[in-house]
């Protein structure tokens, strides 16, 4: 089942302006999706699309099926959400601020001590938020969007400012979540190192415009399709001349050249040509792009 | 209504530990323990004539002191304040992705600040008593102990005050949606307030249009205009009631329609 589903979803502030263009997210249930992009890219416009902040046209946001607009309240009672820095009363215990939000969404009292164990903020829950710190506040962020046992949470940067125990605490608890109860999750960050761990599935943003939306696999998939081979040989002008003959896409780079990478055996090959050539091979090095450098070629592009 | 009711419930809460809860109970306090205090001070001044009855001065006292500025302004701060909960920490957000209509939000915080103020008033009723008959133990020559007040005459002057600070509510309420800074909406009250001193010393007949004279109005009826009577309602407190109708349905337009925290 689709739980998010968007249909040239399109957005401006100002006349002439779009900040979002022909957005078509596709978010299943269960799944982990990571909403990617650069700041500015228009995640949390989208985000705010998605939980009605922001007005938009009929019939082109539905979830779980159903149209925003004519039934906010029914999908907003099965959504979690925490939109940017988690909106708290600062003035209040993390326990009135959990109470808060508990009464308007009926759930049992009980639930309050569950979640609170959850994100282990228990033994602070009675100080005043504004002494909490930044990570403390986005737990209990999180504690509030699952306050109701959400079908799914909507989280906008989560791991935004936090120290790297932060994250990795954060990103425990959602995985957690997702296997354990079941719960859809989509979560936006500009950086693709802090959720690659833990997304099935991913969209990258880019100026308003979806440039990938797909599995994380599929993600990975363009990684291995992205390596080169490069070799650096006693006559590299031969070397590509030869190369080039079985392998078009051989170019030549300072002091090596490069084709790219088929396979381990493709490697043997090339080795067996260069040698019965005559030609010293020196170096033969299959370079991988990072996951991080193929997010920043498809954001650029 | 279950619904309705918790959400309003959510309000009392979320102003909980906020200056506005000080700002009822201190605001219940002060006026009747400021005319304790000029009784006590000049008490040798109001000592009564035989026969009359010195809760009268007392009532005089507190309720102009009460109409004059006073109550104008305590409405417009708590409503400031009861608006800035949400501005201050950034929690519209919050409030319009819960699974409740927007109808609701705004109902809801329309309705505990008007439970805010009559709260006040739940409190300024026993201090009231209570301050007066202190001053009366204290200088039993005033005879305070010897009279009571008039009940009655004190819960009418509650409720009237109260019907005349509606207009006002609805006006603040509308602007303290419009401007996230509560420095604005203080600013035009006090402007406002300006004016109405300008009114009242001009001896102005507008001031019947004018709802920052409501509340003094409703104590000392201004005796250059007629006091004209609707059932137990003077005009004023008419004009106050549909300057709440008209506001109310313009702050709730905004909010449905263009309002997004």
């Amino acid at each position: 089942m689709t739980l998010i589903e968007t249909q040239n979803l399109d957005f401006s502030f100002n006349k002439g302006e779009a900040v979002l263009k022909d957005i078509n997210l596709n978010v299943k249930q269960g799944s982990i999706y990571g909403f990617l992009g650069p700041n500015g890219s228009g995640k949390t416009t989208t985000i705010r699309l998605l939980l009605g902040l922001l007005p938009c046209k009929k019939d082109k946001i539905k979830l779980f099926g159903q149209n925003l607009q004519a039934d906010r309240i029914s999908i907003f009672s099965k959504i979690g959400s925490l939109i940017e820095q988690p909106s708290l009363y600062e003035h209040l215990s993390g326990f009135d601020n959990l109470e808060i939000t508990r009464r308007i969404r009926n759930a049992s009292k009980s639930r309050i001590d569950k979640v609170l164990q959850l994100v282990d903020l228990k033994p602070v829950s009675q100080r005043k938020v504004r002494e909490y710190s930044l990570g403390m506040k986005q737990r209990l962020g999180l504690a509030i969007a699952l306050i109701t046992e959400p079908e799914l949470v909507i989280l906008d940067e989560p791991v935004n400012g936090l120290d790297p125990n932060g994250i990795i605490e954060i990103r425990e608890l959602l995985l957690k979540l997702n296997k354990e109860n079941g719960i859809t999750i989509f979560l936006s960050s500009h950086l693709l190192s802090e959720i690659e761990k833990i997304v099935t599935h991913v969209g990258v943003l880019s100026k308003g415009e979806m440039v990938f939306q797909g599995r994380y696999n599929d993600l990975k998939e363009l990684q291995n399709n992205s390596a080169t081979i490069h070799i650096e040989t006693s006559d590299n002008q031969k070397s590509l001349d030869m190369l080039a003959r079985k392998y078009p896409s051989t170019f030549s780079e300072n002091s090596h050249i490069g084709l790219r990478y088929q396979n381990k055996e493709q490697i043997a090959t090339i080795c067996r040509i260069l040698v019965e050539s005559s030609i010293d091979v020196y170096r033969m090095q299959v370079v991988d792009k990072d996951l991080e450098n193929i997010f920043l070629e498809i954001t650029k592009n | 209504m279950q619904n309705i009711i918790k959400v309003i419930s959510t309000e009392f809460l979320k102003s909980k530990k906020t200056f506005a809860w000080w700002l009822v109970i201190l605001g219940a306090g002060f006026m009747p323990a400021f005319v304790s205090f000029v009784f006590l001070s000049k008490w040798k001044h109001l000592v009564p004539q035989q026969g009359h009855n010195p809760w009268e001065d007392f009532t005089e006292m507190s309720s102009k002191g009460l109409g004059f500025l006073y109550m104008p302004f305590f409405v417009v701060l708590l409503t400031c304040l009861f608006l800035n909960i949400e501005h201050k920490n950034n929690t519209w957000k919050h409030v319009f992705t819960l699974p409740v209509s927007k109808n609701y939000v705004y109902f809801s915080k329309l309705t505990a600040l008007l439970l805010f103020i009559i709260m006040f008033y739940i409190l300024y009723i026993p201090i009231w008593i209570g301050c007066g008959f202190m001053v009366g133990l204290i200088k039993p020559e005033l005879q305070l102990t010897t009279y009571v007040p008039d009940y009655l005459l004190l819960l009418s002057i509650c409720f009237h005050s109260f019907i005349a600070s509606l207009g006002i509510v609805a006006i603040h309420f509308w602007l303290s949606l419009r401007f996230k800074n509560m420095i604005i909406p203080i600013g035009i009250a006090v402007l406002c307030g300006i004016i109405w001193v300008a009114l009242y010393q001009g001896r102005s007949e507008q001031i019947n249009y004018f709802p920052y004279s409501y509340n003094y109005s409703t104590v000392n009826p201004p005796n250059w205009i007629t006091l004209k009577m609707f059932g137990v309602f003077p005009q004023h407190e008419l004009f106050s009631i549909l300057y709440f109708i008209i506001f109310s349905i313009l702050s709730h337009r905004y909010f449905m329609r263009s309002f997004k925290g």
